[in-house]
């Protein structure tokens, strides 16, 4: 292969990643860029003396301030009048803030994660300590404490060993293990079919879920009245009754909370609201703790639409990962960093309707055998029918060890989380070999250069089962597998085995596998080694069938015959150029690709825009694409993100949101504009760069059905009766009736 | 973050405007550098940067978290740059190629041809807005995916596969 033809690794994991940022960011440090007096620091010293006052939440300073703040400090200030408790409230940016908290998390967690990943001094003793069920139990508090404790002193007393490999070698622990996994295991035998009822759907569409009947919480929802949908702007939840193509707002619901809002559910007459607080410290609950990040999940009455009553509220410790609504119960899982300063002080902690937060009990926390980044996942699974939050209607575990994806069908939960292999390259450390105690200080002092831990090179896979049938939390089964996994849809649950796509990394190379693990997660059969030098964009899996795209040049859809769990065969491929990053099926021939367009640029392959493909999979030895459809120039959020993807009545159609970005039909617009000579208010409408793709799939065919143009960025669409509602980055909503 | 920064981003939060400004000073070159390769000239990028100051200001008595100071500032810049982008794109549909082009020559900073920025700046003109908006939050504004996709809506896998997309295409046109 020249050159020239050199395809682009798109490897989320390859040092290719972190040189290439490296060269980007030394080029814009480079630049030469003259920087304007206008944005001098005078010039803005002299703007905010004409400015207004600051806007202020709470009179109180930042958390974990460790700095002195003078009171001559607000008060030398003539803005600093504004920290008067009755400022107004106005429009916030919390998502930033969140997103900034759930990455000092990362990058503190990180730290002696760096240290500890490579080869060298902790003993493996984590097969004495660990159940049955993989986890390790602690006796007690002080246990806990001393262990987390331990892992941040690991930095400097053993920086380099593998992995922190929790020492409780005490033989009670194992036996308490043993008697854990021994009931897990007696109940789970016990169930082997899911509790819970499936949600109705009639007149309007649903959330695209991965599991049919598993609600996956969202920005927008609705039902055949009403759109629910989150206001980045006001950071409330704003509700819309939706008629004849019109929406018009009955009320806006507050969502009362320091942080901002993540996701929402709506259950019949309930609104969910799932959101970042800091709950703890505002109400003086937090016991000094300077990590106060809660996720706090209120539920609302809305048999009246007009007037929204809360009426529950249950927090726990961390930033969210994701959630479930599975019939009466949600799942909330989340992530808490265990602070560097006071490791004794990060034992996850919940509150039941602002009871203040406490902590877990300790027999609700137990730990993986092996540690790479000290923080809780914490799994809540709510009981919406109780009429109040309590330790008996709320199930609350939290596991040590750090979550990336979760899959849930609703009877198991599935965690997962990367470790790295040893001889890993981290990044802020380099090499193993590299220089120990230069890479020390690096990590330590220069976290702008640590990204994110995934980017190493080599990764396994830790997975955690758990069980939540009959209301109830229970840590089943751990394994670890080679690679890492693309989404949640590399999971999937049938007949008790797990399947688990990743794409994992040998001597330098990409190589794909497919592993299917039993009740117990012991590995049943594997598919390994499978299309070199490509990585999994894609995975579905439908009964004993796994579709799997994966993506160098071309796109590639491997279909693997799982029947014979002992040994999974692939039984035919076929491929198309772009690449697929949703897979989607329509009927029992065809499987709907949605994803990228891609061209071939001078250096490499590009993507340009977005590309559907129809593949027909009624012969699995066989598959062929029945037809293609290219976009160039458009941009869809459904290339990231499933939730975008809006499916009509019966699959009659597919509707996806989009952005047009083309120099092209910006010079073509231009040139209407000056030969028709568009008045100002024409132009708006003559942008066209913004709107909702509706699509039909039907009999082997890919067929646009219609285009339609909205105003402003469509995050969401949903549909009522005939009606598409397109859901507005500026929260208005713009409906259509379908011809 | 160095603890003088910290120190500065909780006295800006109490309402230090010296310390405000102090705080704006680390942060200009970044701030601006996003803004004029976001919206491609430097009276747009002025304004952008002058409006999230402003902006910054109101609001930063709100911020709990000093940590989060970084991506909360590149949060608001990103909204200012989203806005300037719209009207960027109606105030095009009214020009004719001559103005255009005026526009355009105005727009540089009055350096030579061959200054890298300006071949930084053709290299993100093959970039979609969102692509160019992830790539300038981390590689400008060091942000983390995790941080990006927060922000944008997209998981932190799909932001590093975004970005890797990215860089490519701007490394192999500055190579």
């Amino acid at each position: 292969m020249t050159d020239k033809n050199k395809i682009i690794d798109y490897t989320d994991g390859s040092e290719d990643l972190r040189g290439d940022l490296d060269f980007i960011r030394g080029s814009f440090e480079e630049d030469g860029l003259p920087i304007p007096e206008s944005v001098s620091e005078d010039a803005v010293r002299s703007m905010l003396d004409q400015a207004g006052p600051q806007t202020r939440a709470t009179s109180e300073a930042p958390a974990g301030s460790e700095a002195p703040v003078t009171a001559d400090a607000s008060a030398r200030s003539g803005a600093g009048s504004s920290g008067s408790p009755d400022a107004p409230a106005r429009k916030r940016h919390w998502r930033a803030i969140i997103s900034v908290a759930a990455c000092a998390a990362l990058v503190i967690g990180l730290i002696p994660f760096l240290h500890s990943v490579l080869p060298g001094g902790s003993s493996d003793r984590a097969d004495m300590a660990a159940g049955e069920n993989g986890l390790v139990a602690f006796e007690s508090y002080q246990d806990l404490e001393h262990e987390l404790g331990q892992i941040m002193s690991d930095r400097e007393d053993a920086p380099y060993g593998l992995g922190h490999n929790l020492a409780l070698d005490s033989e009670a622990g194992a036996e308490k293990n043993e008697a854990i996994a021994d009931s897990d295991m007696a109940m789970s035998a016990a169930e082997s079919s899911s509790d819970y009822s499936s949600p109705d759907g009639t007149d309007h569409s649903q959330t695209y879920n991965q599991v049919e009947g598993i609600d996956e919480a969202d920005i927008v929802k609705t039902d055949d009245r009403y759109i629910y949908y989150l206001s980045t702007a006001e950071n409330n939840i704003i509700i819309a009754e939706a008629k004849k193509g019109k929406a018009k707002r009955v009320s806006t619901v507050n969502a009362s909370v320091s942080g901002y809002v993540y996701d929402l559910f709506v259950r019949g007459d309930q609104l969910i609201v799932i959101a970042w607080d800091s709950e703890g410290q505002s109400d003086g609950l937090n016991k000094g703790r300077i990590d106060t990040n809660v996720t706090a999940v209120t539920v609302y009455d809305i048999s009246d639409r007009t007037d929204p009553r809360q009426i529950n509220r249950y927090t726990q410790s961390g930033m969210y990962l994701s959630s479930r609504l599975i019939g009466d119960h949600v799942c909330l899982v989340t992530n808490q960093w265990v602070d560097s300063q006071l490791p004794e002080e990060s034992i996850p902690q919940v509150s039941y309707s602002a009871t203040g937060l406490q902590d877990l009990p300790i027999g609700d926390i137990c730990s993986f055998p092996k540690i790479t980044s000290p923080t809780f996942t914490v799994v809540g699974l709510l009981d919406l029918s109780a009429g109040t939050f309590s330790k008996d209607t709320v199930k609350t575990k939290a596991i040590l060890g750090c979550s990336d994806e979760i899959y849930c069908n609703g009877e198991n939960l599935y965690v997962t989380g990367s470790i790295p292999s040893r001889g890993a390259y981290v990044l802020g450390s380099g090499y193993e070999d590299a220089d120990s105690e230069k890479n020390a200080d690096t990590a330590d002092t220069d976290v702008e250069e640590i990204y994110l831990p995934e980017l190493s090179m080599d990764w396994k896979t830790q997975v955690l089962k758990v069980s939540l049938s009959k209301g109830k939390v229970r840590c089943q089964a751990t394994a670890i597998v080679d690679g890492s996994v693309n989404d949640q849809f590399s999971l999937d649950e049938k007949d008790g085995i797990l399947r688990i796509a990743t794409t994992s990394d040998v001597d330098g190379t990409d190589v794909n596998n497919l592993f299917l693990l039993d009740e117990k997660m012991r590995e049943l059969g594997s598919c390994r080694g499978f299309a070199r030098d490509e990585h999994i964009e894609a995975v579905r899996y439908i009964k004993d069938k796994a579709y799997v795209i994966t993506y160098e040049e071309t796109d590639p859809l491997f279909i693997i015959d799982l029947s014979d769990p002992a040994n999974p065969v692939i039984e035919g491929h076929v491929k198309i150029s772009g690449f697929s990053t949703l897979l989607v099926p329509c009927d029992q021939d065809h499987m709907l690709g949605l994803g990228f367009s891609t061209e071939t640029a001078e250096f490499g392959e590009a993507t340009d825009g977005v590309k559907l493909a129809l593949f027909d999979i009624s012969d699995p030895s066989a598959p062929a694409v029945a037809d293609s459809k290219e976009f160039p120039d458009m941009y869809s959020p459904v290339q990231y993100e499933h939730k975008a993807l809006l499916v009509g009545p019966d699959a009659s159609y597919y509707a996806i949101p989009y952005e047009r970005y083309s120099d092209d039909w910006l010079e073509d617009d231009i040139a209407i504009a000056e030969r028709e000579g568009f008045a100002e208010e024409d132009s708006a409408e003559a942008d066209g760069n913004y709107g909702i793709l509706v699509f039909r799939a039907k009999a082997g065919k890919l067929e646009t059905l219609q285009d339609l143009e909205t105003r402003g960025t469509v995050s969401r669409c949903v549909w009522i009766g005939d009606y598409i509602y397109g859901i507005c980055d500026d929260d208005t909503i713009e409906g259509f009736r379908l011809k | 973050m160095s603890m003088d920064e910290r120190t500065l981003i909780i006295q800006a939060a109490a309402g230090d405007a010296d310390a405000f400004c102090r705080l704006y000073g680390l942060y200009r070159p970044k701030l601006y550098r996003y803004a004029f390769y976001r919206l491609g000239n430097g009276p747009d990028a002025e304004d952008a940067v002058a409006e999230c100051v402003l902006s910054a200001w109101k609001q930063i008595g709100q911020l709990r978290e000093p940590e989060a100071f970084t991506a909360w500032l590149f949060r608001i810049l990103s909204g200012c740059c989203g806005r300037l982008i719209r009207q960027q794109i109606r105030r095009r549909d009214q020009q004719t190629e001559q103005m255009k082009e005026a526009e355009q020559q105005s727009a540089r900073p009055g350096q030579a041809d061959s200054d890298t920025w300006m071949i930084l700046q053709e290299a993100l003109d093959q970039l979609s807005d969102k692509d160019r908006e992830i790539l300038l939050l981390s590689a400008v504004g060091g942000l983390t995916s995790g941080e990006i996709g927060q922000m944008t809506g997209l998981t932190a896998g799909s932001v590093r596969s975004a970005l890797s997309r990215s860089l490519k295409k701007v490394r192999g046109y500055l190579e």
